[in-house]
C-alpha cells in the first residue's frame, strides 16, 4: 500500500468514527426521549417507534417496566456498538489488527449486533404485545415473521464477527510465535 | 524433550564474535543472544545454514538433544 492510499484510508476511518459517534448520540437521545415522554403520558414518539394500532395507548405497569428495560438495553447496545467500532477503526487506522484489543473490540461488536437483534425484536414484538395484548391473536403471524426479517441479518453478522474475533486472536498468537523463531 | 543450543561453545571454539556472526547471518544481536541462550521457539533453516556457513560446522554441532528426566524413567 502506498503512502497516499494509506492517508486516504486514515481519513476514511476518522470520518467513519465521527459519523458513528454522531449517529449513536442521536439514536441514544431519541430512544431516551421516547421512553421519557411515553412514561410521562405523551405517546406520540412511542407510537412512531413501536407499531401500535391505537393512537393513544395506555401503558400498564408491566409495559412501563418493559419499555424502561428495552430502552436501557437499546442505549447500552448502541453505546457498546459505538465503543467497539471506534476502537476497532482506531486500530485499523494504524494497521494494528493483530492485537488483543482489536480482537476484543470485534468480539464486542459481535455481541452488540446480537443484542441489537434482541432490542429490535423487543421494539417490534414484545412492546406491541404488552401495550396492546389484544393484538397478539390478530397479528400473531406478523409478529412471528419479525423473527426472520432483515434484523436476523444483524444476528448472523454478530455471530460472524465473533468468529472473526477468534480468528484474529489466533492470528495474534501465531504472530507472537513467529517472533520467537529466528 | 529438550533441544540445547551449543552455539556459544562453537563461537568460543572458532573464536568468532557474536556481533560478526549476527551481521553475517542478518539477524539482530538481541536475537542471536536469545538463540544462544535457547530462549527461542525455533530457528529457520536459512538462519541455521548461514550460521553453519560462517562457523564452518554442521547443525549437529550447534544443537544437542537432551532427553527429559521423565523419558529416562520410561
Amino acid at each position: 500500500m502506498n503512502q497516499k492510499a494509506y492517508i486516504q484510508n486514515r481519513w476514511l476511518y476518522r470520518v467513519l468514527r465521527i459519523v458513528a459517534g454522531v449517529m449513536t448520540s442521536l439514536v441514544g437521545l431519541v430512544i431516551i426521549l421516547t421512553a421519557v415522554t411515553a412514561l410521562t403520558g405523551d405517546m406520540e414518539l412511542l407510537t412512531d417507534m413501536v407499531e401500535i394500532e391505537s393512537g393513544e395507548p395506555k401503558l400498564s405497569l408491566v409495559a412501563q417496566i418493559a419499555l424502561v428495560v428495552t430502552s436501557s438495553l437499546a442505549v447500552f447496545t448502541f453505546l457498546l456498538l459505538f465503543r467497539s467500532i471506534n476502537r476497532f477503526l482506531a486500530h485499523a487506522e494504524k494497521g494494528e489488527l493483530f492485537l488483543d484489543s482489536a480482537a476484543n473490540a470485534l468480539s464486542r461488536m459481535g455481541i452488540s449486533m446480537i443484542l441489537l437483534y434482541v432490542v429490535f425484536i423487543s421494539f417490534d414484538v414484545l412492546l406491541p404485545m404488552l401495550i396492546e395484548p389484544e393484538s397478539i391473536i390478530e397479528n400473531s403471524i406478523d409478529f412471528f415473521s419479525y423473527l426472520f426479517d432483515l434484523n436476523a441479518l444483524g444476528l448472523l453478522i454478530g455471530i460472524v464477527l465473533m468468529a472473526l474475533a477468534g480468528a484474529l486472536r489466533e492470528g495474534r498468537e501465531l504472530q507472537e510465535e513467529l517472533r520467537q523463531i529466528v | 524433550m529438550t533441544i540445547e543450543v551449543t552455539l556459544d561453545v562453537m563461537l568460543a571454539v572458532r573464536k568468532v564474535k557474536s556481533k560478526d556472526l549476527a551481521a553475517h547471518v542478518g539477524i539482530t544481536d538481541a536475537n542471536l543472544s536469545l538463540l544462544k541462550s535457547g530462549k527461542v521457539k525455533g530457528i529457520r533453516f536459512e538462519t541455521l545454514s548461514r550460521i553453519c556457513e560462517y562457523l564452518d560446522c554442521s547443525p549437529g554441532e550447534l544443537l544437542r538433544y537432551v532427553p527429559d528426566a521423565s523419558a529416562d524413567e520410561k
